[in-house]
């Protein structure tokens, strides 16, 4: 028998043959023992296949179920890739050591900014200038990467106010 | 993906560095302390004052832009150290002392204090790397000036 009988019997055996095929086969099937034997082993097997596919049922759906199957392969794989002894330890803490890093950075920092007042004194940046004698008069401005603070007599801005007070204090610094 | 073992370390060793990088960075923070040199200057037009040490070039050209003495000659100059939160006089002359507060931040507290009265307090922010001067006219058309100036930047800011 030739390959192409033995597919064109499987084909009628399945019912796959248009009218006139499947009449050909069949004439051809009442004469030929070759062809009766094939077509009962075909026959046999089938039934043999219906009768034995295990109807399997699983308890999740069968999404879940695959999604676990996946999953455990993934972790199998990744089981399998991890390095051992020394250098496996250390990838274990380097997962550990990355966030632990971050937070400890963001803990200097914040330590910076509290140290450094900018929560607690937000116009540090301001100057205060205060006259503590009742003798002086001051003044203060900025010229260049200096800042100045001027004391000038009472006596010397306000003429002969009190003369005694202002050499005073011009007394006060330089002897 | 395996992970070749060499590159694990050098994650490690990177992470390890960057760390000790930043507490090196922060060590000054938690030992603040203010470094200062102060000069008091007698600032003139004579050049009788000459036996006194000349303030140096650049500072003499920084002063001959704001006041109107050519000659500026140092009288004295003190250097010491502000503790953390911590106050400091520095003697100037027999009646004249600087003290000095340091402030939370990078703020400080100076005050002038001629024979025991205080005559001026400023509070200034040190971050801008000014200096703090603090000066007026003297007898003869004569000034003065005390120049506080930081040695290094508070806690390494």
């Amino acid at each position: 028998m030739k390959p192409k009988q033995a597919l064109e019997l499987q084909a009628y055996l399945d019912g796959e043959l248009s009218g006139r095929a499947a009449r050909r086969v069949a004439a051809w099937l009442a004469q030929d023992p070759e062809a009766q034997a094939l077509a009962n082993e075909l026959r046999q097997t089938k039934a043999l296949l219906a009768g034995y596919e295990p109807d399997a049922r699983v308890p999740e759906s069968r999404e879940f179920y695959w999604s676990k199957i996946a999953r455990a392969i993934a972790t199998a794989e990744v089981q399998a890739s991890r390095p051992v002894g020394l250098w496996g330890w250390l990838a274990d803490w380097r997962r550990a050591l990355v966030p632990v890093s971050g937070l400890a950075v963001a803990l200097v920092l914040a330590l910076a900014l509290i140290r450094g007042g900018v929560w607690s004194q937000p116009f540090s940046y301001l100057t205060e200038v205060e006259t503590l004698s009742e003798h002086a008069l001051t003044h203060s401005f900025r010229a260049g990467d200096m800042f100045v603070v001027w004391i000038e007599p009472r006596a010397t801005l306000w003429g002969a106010e009190n003369p005694e007070a202002g050499a005073e204090l011009q007394d006060l610094i330089i002897q | 993906m395996k992970t070749p073992p060499g590159a694990c370390s050098r994650r490690v060793s990177r992470v390890a560095a960057g760390l000790v990088l930043v507490l090196c960075g922060a060590l000054p923070l938690l030992a603040a302390q203010l470094r200062l040199e102060l000069k008091l200057i007698w600032a003139t037009d004579d050049e009788k004052y000459a036996k006194h040490e000349r303030v140096d070039p650049a500072t003499t050209e920084k002063l001959r832009k704001i006041f109107k003495w050519k000659h500026y000659f140092v009288i004295n100059t003190v250097r010491g150290v502000v503790p953390n939160r911590g106050t400091n006089s520095f003697k100037m002359s027999d009646k004249c002392t600087i003290e000095i507060a340091e402030q939370p931040g990078t703020r400080i507290e100076v005050k002038l204090i001629g024979e025991g009265k205080p005559v001026v307090k400023a509070t200034k922010d040190l971050a801008s790397g000014e200096w703090v001067t603090i000066g007026g006219d003297d007898k003869d058309g004569t000034g003065w000036f005390v120049l506080i100036k930081q040695l290094d930047d508070k806690a390494g800011r």
